[in-house]
């Protein structure tokens, strides 16, 4: 009995040692805390994030660091929400950071935001979307991204603006349904675009949650068929995405136009087990770093060579160039600061601004002041729309960043399937 | 009742087991560093919670895999109470152990009238629908969104913003634990527990009935285990049905207690101070490096210890002491093969 406690002392010994070991290092380098999911469900398109925050750390250090230092990452491992809180608290007192990036996912970045607030450590946010987390009135916590509720207005703002005159239709008679996946996600992306809708006068016929896992939509799909919507607003996960298109044609349930808001419906996964049935559909996402005009990105094409030389392969979605894109500013902040201590960080990052159409995402910046109910949130991060054609998504609004034009309405899947190009 | 555990302090390993209490009794005078006390209280917390699920799972063999669910209302009890009523969540916590107790007793007694994996099958079917139900209800719940604890600090709000007051909330708790497992493994009541754990016909036969005995067993438990729901969702000041109602949290609860030594009362307090921080610092150490090499080497250490100790790591150290006691005393040197 005795030696099992000890053992358990042991570890804790152990981790005394650790952190003799590390904190007396980096003196001469600017270290920046990464906390993204590397395993567990999440770690694929986290580990993809990760990568684009890599690439900008490269591509800084060549040209000589910041501050005339070196910049140094210290990668976290977050699987889940309770590992989040506790290595956002190893960062900072173990690993002396003073600032932490990450966090690929709203649940993960809402876990490890306050521990940074609680510290006063600056944390840069490139991936979690879910509104609530600038909702807190967090003094040093800045995100670069979209919110969640900004897929759902870009999906009524393209119903009102380009799909209602081409299908000739006014809001007031178009017939809207939007379904979501009842996690954190789709939740807040799916309210937001009925309540933005009904902002917009749009007649919302539907207003579903359904789970995710679901192996059988069918009884959703027969309730949008017997609402007979004009447009569906479908905010999706990969495998509901596909069982949600192969169960619309099984029972021929046609809409004049099919927005998907990001997830599964921008994915390659989707477009391979669709085939031809995804072309047309349109997807409401964050920039990618394929088919988007570099007028309104400057900078894509240079990224996407950077990334392809230090990886070895092109980046595998834009989660990664919106990492890159928030670092890239984040530099930027260090350098207007011209130290790390976090107030003189944070009035850099206030001070910042920069409009649309000059970053790699085509996003601008201007980080909410305080007194602002979404204080420290990108107010210039807006996601652009692209549409599906021969398996392949291209950016068609807004009109700067469009390389095609797009396709309304959505042919009928008996022309999709001939087909049809 | 207390005697045995008064004598239990009469021995070395009590003295020892007081020893470790008063260290971490000092331990935040001493250490300052959050993380170490995370790490502390997390071993504390996990201790506890193996210890609840021991309970009906080590002393009774009653496979519960939706601790959760109990774990889940517990904290969602509390929460919701002080969020619409204001009620204070220390009240909140024995509202929530009423619930608890109430719902444990209604999932169970079926269970136990039945032999078979049924009440394992019923407690993960518990705790997925208490999931839906905590993500459908959006109004009342606010669904998969979660719910934020609005920020009050203070002891009567069971809040605060050092780390310290947690470690003596967390370390009375595990004792509580601790102390009603050793009542009951020193009890005729646990006796009961473990006599039908081995054969339930034998049991019944000698006059124990076995569903009131179970059923008593998984209503302490699943009673204690809410306690554990409170704690958590104080410490972290943030629930959402996700992670209070996952599987894993159930698996882990009842891993704890498989490592240490299953259905003693010291057991789950050992695999909670093993695992807990192989865990952390595996990840901490590795993590960063080569992802998922943590977690392929935590598997090996698991797969490891059920293969060579089946009976935890716990029954390492029993079997050895039961060979000491049949030497005969004082007759020669102790020598082993």
């Amino acid at each position: 009995m005795k030696r099992t406690k000890l053992r358990g002392w042991i570890a804790l010994g152990l981790s005394f040692a650790l952190l003799g070991g590390t904190s007396a290092l980096g003196q001469e380098t600017i270290r920046i805390g990464t906390l993204y999911p590397f395993t567990g469900p999440l770690a694929m398109l986290g580990t993809e994030e990760w990568r684009g925050a890599e690439t900008a750390r490269v591509v800084q250090n060549e040209k000589g660091g910041v501050l005339g230092k070196k910049i140094e990452f210290v990668k976290a491992d977050a699987p889940d929400a309770k590992a989040a809180t506790s290595e956002a608290e190893r960062l900072i007192t173990v690993e002396k950071v003073k600032i932490i990036t990450g966090s690929y996912s709203s649940s993960i970045a809402y876990a490890s935001t306050p521990v940074a607030e609680k510290y006063q450590v600056i944390y840069f946010e490139q991936g979690g979307i879910a509104d609530n987390i600038t909702q807190r009135g967090f003094k040093y916590l800045f995100r670069n991204n979209p919110l969640a509720s900004d897929f759902g207005i870009r999906a009524i703002d393209l119903s009102e603006q380009t799909v209602c005159p081409k299908i000739g239709l006014k809001p007031a008679n178009t017939k809207v349904a939007v379904i979501y996946e009842d996690s954190l996600y789709g939740t807040t992306v799916g309210t937001s675009a009925v309540k933005y809708g009904k902002e917009r006068g749009f007649r919302i016929v539907a207003d579903e949650p359904y789970s995710a896992k679901a192996v059988d939509l069918s009884s959703l799909i027969m309730k949008l068929k017997s609402a007979q919507p004009d447009i569906l607003i479908a905010t999706s996960y990969v495998n509901d995405a596909i069982l949600i298109s192969r169960q619309s044609k099984e029972l021929k349930f046609n809409v004049k136009e099919f927005i998907g808001c990001g997830g599964g419906h921008g994915t390659k996964d989707t477009a391979d087990a669709l085939g031809d049935d995804i072309n047309y559909i349109f997807n409401v996402d964050i920039t990618q770093p394929r088919n988007t005009s570099e007028k309104f990105c400057p900078g894509i094409a240079e990224y996407s060579s950077r990334y392809q030389k230090i990886f070895g392969h092109p980046p595998r979605s834009g989660h990664s160039l919106r990492a890159y894109n928030g670092l890239l500013i984040a530099w930027d902040i260090i350098k207007k600061a011209g130290s790390l201590d976090a107030e003189a960080l944070r009035q850099a990052a206030l001070s910042i601004d920069i409009p649309e159409g000059k970053t790699p995402t085509g996003w601008g910046v201007k980080f909410a002041p305080p007194g602002h109910p979404s204080m420290g949130t990108n107010l210039r991060a807006k996601p652009i729309v692209m549409q599906w054609f021969e398996q392949e998504q291209y950016a068609v609004w807004p009109a700067l960043a469009a390389v095609k034009d797009m396709v309304i309405p959505l042919p009928s899947w008996e022309e999709r399937a001939k087909g049809k190009k | 009742m207390i005697r045995p555990l008064i004598r239990a302090f009469h021995e070395p390993k009590g003295y020892f087991f007081l020893a470790c209490l008063l260290a971490l009794v000092f331990l935040p005078l001493i250490v300052e560093n959050p993380f170490v006390l995370h790490l502390v209280i997390m071993m504390l917390f996990y201790a506890a919670l193996g210890g609840a699920w021991n309970i009906i799972g080590g002393f009774g063999g009653q496979l519960s895999l939706g601790h959760a669910a109990f774990f889940g209302l517990g904290a969602y009890t509390c929460v919701l109470l002080h969020l619409y009523t204001g009620l204070n969540p220390w009240a909140g916590m024995v509202v929530g152990m009423v619930i608890t107790s109430i719902f444990g007793a209604a999932i169970s007694y079926p269970c136990f009238r039945l032999r078979g994996p049924f009440f394992t099958l019923a407690t993960i079917a518990f705790a997925e629908v208490l999931r839906i139900l905590a993500t459908y209800f959006k109004n009342f719940t606010k669904g998969s969104t979660g719910i934020t604890i609005p920020q009050n600090m203070g002891l009567a709000n069971f809040m605060f913003k050092e780390k310290a007051p947690y470690l003596y909330i967390i370390l009375i708790f595990a004792l509580l634990v601790f102390v009603v497992s050793y009542l009951i493994e020193k009890s005729r009541f646990g006796y009961y527990l473990q006599a039908l754990r081995e054969d339930e016909d034998a049991a019944e036969s000698l006059g124990i009935n076995n569903t009131w005995v179970k059923l008593k067993a998984a209503v302490i438990s699943a009673a204690l285990t809410s306690i554990g729901g409170v704690f958590y969702a104080q410490y972290i000041l943030f629930i959402e049905p996700y992670s209070e109602f996952s599987l894993d949290m159930s698996i882990q609860f009842a891993l704890i207690p498989m490592i240490g030594g299953m259905g003693t009362a010291i057991g789950p307090i050992i695999g909670s101070f093993v695992l807990t921080p192989l865990q952390e610092l595996l990840r901490s150490w590795l993590g960063g490096g080569f992802a998922g090499l943590y977690l392929v080497i935590y598997g090996i250490i698991l797969v490891l210890v059920v293969i060579f100790m089946p009976q935890g790591i716990l029954g390492l150290f029993k079997r050895s002491e039961s060979e000491k006691e049949t030497l005969p005393s004082g007759g020669g040197p102790n020598i082993r093969p």
